[in-house]
């Protein structure tokens, strides 16, 4: 018989029995606590009314783990009074508040979508949100391209001719071309960041050397 | 705030529990007979509260001898018995929510 079987055999005939026992003791005490703060998610005139009737309600559920059910219900039934039960006077104390530190955003779906921001912190961090992303957009599309870069010479796969732009091969491959040194150039075989492989030669030669080097690949 | 609760499948389940003058109403036993988890019936009483359509009071009771705390027991204004009564008219009975029938305990 391995420990294994040893401890799990141990575990349901002692620990488990045990554990059932203390968390059915402890199930009226955890649902009082769990009464005690659902009355606490009240608003503060209703707090103590509402622990009063509820502790009352439980004495009266028999069973501990109902009685545990029930308290978890309390909660539920606490987070959906809090709207009703408060007091207009504070919605305004509140609503000034949200306007001064508040980063909350609010998102009301009346039949179509509506997003509401609530306050001017939120509606900065917004913009800023917005601005930053279109900032980002318009790098992105202003960003100088491989062989503007390189300001050099690009040679293209399908006929050769020598232009300023990338080419692409049937491969997929992009092909750069590049004429810094003198009457020489380059061609590299690029993909995404990556480069390849490489060839060069004479300028004069380079229709040549780019049919060869698209040849061998 | 006295705005005029909504007249929803549950509100007037719970009404039509309230409007028996018989027995006293008290949370969990309005939860039972309309078959509505008290999550939902407790957020319509505090709305019929506020509607002043519902007053309450607490149980007169010794808590020493009767071993455990007072409830707070629930009852129908007369404004809202006169509304509740023509819901009831006008809608005509109410089936127990979730299917379940209502009923009391016998002994």
């Amino acid at each position: 018989m391995s420990l294994a079987r040893v401890l799990l055999g141990v575990l349901t005939l002692f620990v488990l029995p045990i554990a059932l026992q203390e968390f059915h003791a402890c199930c009226p005490w955890l649902a009082n606590k769990l009464v005690e703060w659902a009355a606490a998610r009240l608003p503060e005139p209703d707090q103590m009314l509402y622990e009063a009737e509820w502790k009352a309600e439980l004495a009266s559920v028999p069973g501990n783990v109902v009685r545990l059910l029930r308290a978890i219900g309390f909660i539920v039934a606490a987070f959906r009074m809090r709207r009703p039960l408060r007091d207009p006077r504070q919605d305004e104390v509140r609503r000034r508040t949200d306007f001064q530190v508040s980063l909350r955003l609010t998102v009301e779906i009346h039949g179509s979508a509506t997003i509401r921001v609530r306050g001017t912190a939120a509606l900065a961090a917004v913009l800023v949100l917005v601005i930053a992303f279109a900032s980002a957009q318009l790098w992105l599309a202003s960003a100088p391209k491989p062989n503007q870069r390189s300001g050099g010479l690009a040679v293209c796969a399908g006929s050769l001719a020598v232009r300023d732009q990338p080419a692409s091969t049937s491969a997929g491959a992009r092909l750069t071309g590049f004429a810094h040194r003198g009457d020489r150039f380059l061609v590299k075989e690029v993909s995404g960041p990556w480069a390849f492989g490489e060839t060069s030669g004479p300028l004069a030669l380079r229709g040549w050397a780019a049919t060869r080097y698209l040849c061998s690949m | 705030m006295n705005s005029e609760p909504r007249m929803a499948r549950a509100t007037r389940a719970v009404l039509q529990v309230l409007l028996d003058p018989e027995s006293q109403h008290f949370g969990l036993q309005i939860a039972r007979e309309t078959g509505l988890p008290i999550s939902s019936v407790y957020p319509i009483l505090v709305h019929l509260q506020q509607a002043d359509w519902l007053e309450s009071d607490w149980e007169d009771i010794d808590p020493v001898i009767e071993q455990r705390p007072p409830r707070r027991f629930y009852r129908l204004t007369a404004k809202g018995f006169q509304r509740a009564r023509a819901a009831s008219d006008a809608q005509g009975a109410i089936p127990p929510v979730w299917n379940v029938q209502p009923g009391r305990a016998t002994p």
